[in-house]
């Protein structure tokens, strides 16, 4: 049984001109130990999809539904309050976009890695702080930035106490969010394998939000591919990586600078579809190369065993 | 500049009780002081050397005045009179006291005024007073006759300078004696001091007669009498700050002026400050139909113009200056800090911090005070800072009007009492610029403060 299993995930937000479908009928399951990329391009409802896992929801969300299961327990059916107190941080926890602004400037980090222990009324003040430092030393940081303020450290020093504060109360699932975007390559690095060290010695599992299929590489036993709102292809890293079966994710790929090759990156021409009226059919229709007659009106299910991608290529028979 | 504001309210109540300051609005207590002096350090630009104030003090006075019933000299451990006492009972039961006191002039300025008080103690029949005035050049001239009414304790006072009686004896003596020209106006405190001559009645043409001077004071009473008297020769200079048409020390004024000015801005500046903060941000971070509620509300108070409401309010309640204090605050409990604050917290909510925040589980009030109001604390001090001038000019323009606290010195009721006595026309400039200066200084003061707490308060510009 996966630890994580989301199922016909749905999250709308309404706006002006109209329902925008962010998150529409997404789904996928983490296994325990593991890690699951999500990868796709701006605009196309990763971090959606994460806020929705946390019910992190802004005021104007239109639809809201599906199933989340959680080691067993039913996330959905939760009250707003037993959500808050005992999935929040206790079981999923996030690590934000923008390590930068993730730091309250007013307070010292060490008070701020110890908050969600005080929120949750886990600890004393004393027994909370001594869990941060705790915390803050697991990723390799020195006890004495505890009293310091986000301004003096760097930024790679600030994701790092992002991420003990993501670790904290030890979850046993953790949604980083593009946490290497705003880094240097060898922060970046860094930090990676920071991670990968977090995962093998507290056996963690990941939900690894990037648009960077060379660093989903680095980490991810599973490759989700989202685009407008969908997952198009999800599989295990080994399959879809060298392996990709659905045209958008070919062409993820070959637009990848390459080091040693004279090759130029491809680019996929057009924009993202506008997720308030997506194309008829597949949504990836009136940017592929591949499209005929059948795309542009019904809508693909998935395909495949263990690699499955949402095309009509790869209907049996064809 | 705040430092030394602040040295100022705490050494205040030392140097100037606030007995004093509740004596601020009655005549009586600045009675022996001179009217409209400049002060004293003018004399170092002016040139001459002026005058101040020459008391002969009483000899008992407070205490009681003792009865003369043997013929002696009296001691007078208070002051510096010769006092006689004779009894006599050759020709009847009678008592005759004199009281005499030499003093030199040396001013280059005529004196402002002058004035003088007896004390009376007597039986049935009161006794009878005569003023003799001795000048330098052995002219001796009598200045009054009277029987006083009042007993000891209270004393008979007789303004020299504007009683007529001595006004038409002076007259009289300077013309028939000097051959003196007649003038419409004339001045006691100047004829007697002027050299003897035509001009001694015009106070503009008359000389100064510089030498010793002797006041003698005679009663005569029948049965056994007791007699204090005092003198004052008014100055034209007078303490640090001078006086004002009142004879009040400005010096008192504005000293006690700092304290209620910054009592009043700070208490006004602090409390309407950060309940706008407090409001504006409450409303904004809870959002929905509160923050519109507080918005509007801001848009209206903000566009009342609050200066005729309270010129009103002062007018029909003439309230003291903790009710006019209350009325800005029931005014100011929204207004243009809710805005600044509704800006900073919409900008502050969308930080990934506030989302990690509500990820972790806090809840909104927690956020708010732990999140949100500490990013507004700087803005909030710097914005007490630099709205506490704004106050105290309030205040200021208040009393200027006559509309503030009456009770209670203050630079602005100092200015306005300075208007209303033409101080401008007739050129008392301390009267003016001394009350104008402690504004200003007060303003500055803390538009510096105000610029400072933001470097202090705002962790990103604190020095390591």
């Amino acid at each position: 049984m996966p630890l994580l299993s989301v199922k016909n995930l749905v999250l709308h937000y309404r706006t002006r001109k109209g329902l925008v479908l962010a998150v529409d009928n997404v789904s996928f399951d983490v296994e325990r130990g593991q890690t699951l990329a999500l990868v796709g391009e701006s605009g196309c409802g990763k971090t959606s999809t994460a806020s929705a896992l946390l019910r992190m929801l802004p005021r104007n969300v239109g639809k809201y539904e599906g199933k989340v299961e959680l080691d067993g327990t039913e996330l959905m059916g939760l009250d707003d309050e037993k959500f808050r107190s005992d999935v929040r941080w206790r079981r999923i926890s996030i690590v934000f976009q923008g390590a930068m602004n993730a730091l309250s400037p007013m307070i010292p980090v060490g008070q701020q890695v110890a908050e969600p222990l005080m929120v949750h009324l886990e600890a004393t003040k004393e027994e909370a702080f001594a869990k941060a430092e705790e915390a803050v030393k697991n990723v390799g940081l020195p006890g004495y930035i505890m009293k310091q303020y986000a301004h003096e450290l760097s930024g790679g020093m600030k994701q790092r106490v992002v991420i003990a504060m993501a670790l904290v109360m030890k979850p046993s699932i953790v949604i980083l969010d593009e946490p290497t975007s705003a880094l240097d390559v060898m922060t970046q690095a860094n930090i990676m394998n920071l991670l990968k060290t977090l995962k093998r010695d507290e056996s963690l599992s990941y939900i690894f939000i990037t648009h960077d299929l060379g660093l989903s590489s680095e980490l991810a036993d599973a490759v989700a591919i989202m685009y407008a709102g969908r997952i198009v292809e999800i599989g295990p890293a080994e399959n879809v990586l060298p392996n990709p079966q659905h045209p958008y994710t070919q062409k993820l790929l070959g637009s990848a600078p390459k080091l040693r090759s004279d090759e130029k990156p491809d680019s996929i021409p057009g924009a993202p579809p506008d997720l308030i009226k997506p194309p008829a059919g597949c949504r990836f229709h009136p940017r592929c190369p591949y499209a005929f007659d059948k795309c542009r009106v019904e809508d693909p299910p998935y395909f495949g065993e263990r690699d499955r991608a949402a095309c009509w290529l790869l209907e049996p028979g064809r | 500049m705040l430092a030394f504001l602040l040295a100022l309210v705490l050494v205040v109540p030392f140097v100037a009780p606030f007995d004093v300051v509740r004596a601020w609005g009655s005549r009586q207590a600045w009675l022996d002081n001179p009217r409209d002096a400049a002060p004293e350090w003018t004399e170092l630009f002016a040139g001459k050397k002026l005058l101040r104030s020459m008391h002969l003090s009483p000899c008992h006075v407070p205490d009681a005045v003792p009865l003369s019933n043997v013929t002696l000299r009296e001691r007078c451990p208070r002051g510096d009179w010769t006092k006689i006492a004779v009894r006599t009972t050759d020709f009847g039961n009678y008592t005759f006291i004199t009281m005499r006191q030499k003093f030199y002039y040396d001013a280059d300025v005529f004196p402002s005024e002058m004035s003088m008080s007896v004390w009376a103690a007597y039986g049935p029949n009161a006794p009878q007073v005569t003023v003799t005035w001795k000048r330098p050049d052995n002219v001796t001239v009598t200045l009054l006759q009277d029987v006083p009414e009042q007993r000891a304790p209270t004393p008979n006072f007789y303004p020299i300078s504007i009683s007529s009686t001595v006004k038409d004896e002076i007259r009289v003596w300077a013309i028939t004696t000097y051959n003196a020209t007649d003038v419409s106006l004339i001045r006691p405190e100047v004829t007697l001091f002027a050299d003897a001559g035509p001009d001694m009645l015009d106070s503009r043409k008359a000389t100064i007669l510089e030498g010793e001077y002797t006041l003698e004071i005679e009663m005569i009473g029948s049965g056994i009498i007791g007699m204090d008297a005092k003198a004052i020769v008014f100055g034209t200079v007078f303490g640090i700050a001078g006086t004002d048409s009142n004879r009040r020390d400005l010096l008192v004024g504005l000293l006690w002026g700092a304290p209620v000015a910054l009592a009043f801005g700070s208490a006004a500046a602090i409390v309407i400050v950060l309940l706008q903060t407090i409001l504006g941000a409450l409303a904004t971070w809870f959002g929905g139909w509160w923050d519109e509620i507080v918005q509007r509300a801001a848009d209206v108070l903000l566009i009342l113009p609050l200066l005729p409401i309270l010129l009103l309010i002062a007018i029909v309640y003439s309230p003291s200056i903790w009710w006019i204090l209350a009325v800005l605050v029931g005014f100011g409990f929204v207004g243009s800090t809710t805005k600044v604050a509704r800006s900073i917290v919409l900008q502050v909510k969308e930080e990934a911090y506030i989302e990690a925040a509500i990820s972790y589980g806090a809840s909104r009030t927690r956020i708010l005070f732990k999140h949100i109001m500490p990013r507004l604390l700087p803005y909030t001090f710097a914005l007490i800072a630099l709205s506490v001038p704004a106050f105290i000019f309030l205040e200021a323009s208040l009393s200027f009007l006559g509309l503030g606290d009456p009770l209670l010195p203050t630079w602005g009721s100092i200015l306005g009492q300075a208007y209303n006595g033409n101080a401008a026309y007739r050129g008392f400039w301390w009267w003016i610029a001394f009350p104008a200066g402690g504004i200003v200084f007060a303003t500055v003061a803390f538009a510096l403060l105000g610029y400072s707490f933001d470097k202090v308060l705002n962790p990103r510009l604190r020095e390591q």
